[in-house]
């Protein structure tokens, strides 16, 4: 198990980076530009961070 | 019923449609609530002072072409001195391309939902370049108008009526599997409409000057079906208006100036924002600084699922309007599923192994997530008199669902 560990921890440093970005898009795109491997997650808060939309939309839930 | 339930229902009765093209009859026929000196528009609604040049173009073209104005001058007098009326589409059960002129003289094409018995109306598609719908009006396009309204409005109506209605689902599934997404690509379904129409064209026809002549038009214009589209997107969303407790929206349109929204469980009430520029391809000659914004109607094909909701059907239209490659079609469709209630079986798409085009636009969804509503769309010439300069895609206005969503939940008793 402690091998184990010790080789990934090796690949991290030696292997070409693989990326998860998540939130703003233009992180994954630079990478992506420099051929690196990346999947970009869309996310943004609910609503946009808009508290009153949001507690709408948390209210409205199960109705 | 709870808000899952209203909204199952308002999917269902989009869902459950039977739309037919059944007739074209003058407007003044299909719409008797129609009055002289009444101009309905695209959009929601606006007056002369607010509206964009491409829209008082046209208005001054079909006061012209109604004979209540001596020229386009004169026109423009009497619209800013309030001698014409201004009305939604979507108030006199219609809906119009871009400008989206619709008076009493005008031939309108009608559709008929056979399930609940509703009708909607839309004209005649013109053409591309200089046509009314992009704020055309010079006697070229007058001329072509009037040609329509003498001859292939009663040569469409007396085929149709020969033919007992032309079904348009199945005509819209073909369309899918053909690289049509009834928005800026109808290529397919204009050309499977032609088919069903031209024999029955020719067993009607009174001259043979006059079949050529319509052969020839519809032959010419691959958007001819778009028109037709537009009046079976309107027959299909008006039964799911009015639902208690029920989020879905159940159109979207712009003016040029506004861009609007209506939703099921808030009644006839339009939640409007400036609309938005779209991004695109121009004609040669043309850049974005000719452009007028965002314009029409016909995002009531989106409003169904189709349109941009459906460009994974039709990857060559991304090269058209400037979205991007081919292979990212896909993704527009697949983004448009994270705010719609779920998939139209009868309509699906064979490169996204057969996946139903997203239906039932959720403002819950849409406000969530901050992912708008994506709409394949015409550009306009900002100025009125030129006509269409290129074509793009756009997105409806987050604040019209933002709006929507905190009056729904007052209806809920949510504040």
């Amino acid at each position: 198990m402690i091998e184990k560990d010790r080789d990934i921890s090796r690949d991290l440093l030696t292997a070409p980076p693989r990326v998860i970005n998540i939130g703003l898009e233009i992180f994954a795109a630079d990478l992506a530009s420099q051929d690196a491997k990346v999947a970009h997650v869309r996310w943004s808060p609910p609503a946009g961070g808009n508290s009153h939309l949001a507690s709408l939309l948390q209210k409205l839930q199960g109705r | 019923m709870t808000i899952e339930q209203a909204n199952h229902e308002a999917v269902r009765r989009i869902l459950a449609g039977d739309p037919v093209l059944v007739d074209v009859i003058p407007a003044s026929d299909a719409i008797p609530d129609l009055s002289d000196r009444t101009i309905l528009h695209a959009g929601p609604p606006i007056g002369w002072d607010r509206m964009c040049g491409p829209l008082r173009g046209a208005v001054t073209g079909i006061a012209v072409f109604e004979g209540w104005a001596r020229d386009l001058d004169d026109a423009a007098s009497k619209a800013a001195s309030g001698s014409f009326k201004f009305h939604p589409n979507h108030h006199f059960g219609a809906v119009g391309p871009m400008t989206g002129m619709t008076t009493r003289s005008q031939p309108l094409m009608v559709v008929e939902n056979k399930a609940f018995g509703n009708r909607a109306y839309c004209a005649i598609n013109e053409g591309l370049g200089k046509v009314m719908r992009f704020g055309g009006n010079d006697a070229e396009v007058l001329d072509r108008l009037s040609w329509i309204r003498e001859s292939l409005g009663p040569a469409l109506g007396r085929a149709i009526r020969e033919s007992g209605g032309i079904s348009l689902k199945p005509l819209i599934a073909r369309g899918l599997t053909m690289g049509d997404e009834m928005h800026q690509r109808n290529v397919a379904c204009s050309s499977l409409l032609l088919r069903q129409l031209a024999p029955l064209l020719a067993r009607t026809s009174k001259d043979a000057g006059e079949l050529v002549a319509c052969l020839d038009f519809i032959g010419r214009n691959d958007q001819f079906f778009l028109n037709v589209a537009m009046a079976m997107g309107k027959a299909l969303t008006d039964p799911a208006r009015d639902i208690d407790g029920s989020c879905v929206v159940t159109a979207m349109c712009r003016n040029g100036t506004d861009f609007g929204i209506r939703v099921s469980g808030t009644g006839d009430r339009w939640f409007t924002a400036p609309v938005e520029m779209p991004a695109g391809i121009y004609f040669p000659g043309f850049s974005e600084k000719d452009a007028n914004p965002d314009m029409g109607d016909s995002a009531i094909v989106e409003t169904i699922g189709l349109g941009a909701f459906a460009m994974a059907a039709a990857p060559a239209v991304v090269g058209y309007i400037g979205a991007g490659r081919a292979s990212e079609a896909a993704a527009f469709t697949r983004s448009m599923t994270e705010i719609t209630a779920g998939p139209n079986p009868a309509w699906v798409i064979p490169a996204m192994d057969f996946a139903g085009v997203p239906t039932g636009i959720d403002i819950r969804l849409v406000v969530e997530t901050g992912l708008a509503p994506i709409i394949n769309t015409g550009i306009a010439h900002r100025e009125p008199g030129v006509g269409q300069v290129g074509a793009g895609i756009v997105k409806a206005p987050l604040k019209c669902f933002q709006d929507a969503l905190v009056t729904f939940a007052e209806t809920m008793g949510v504040e």
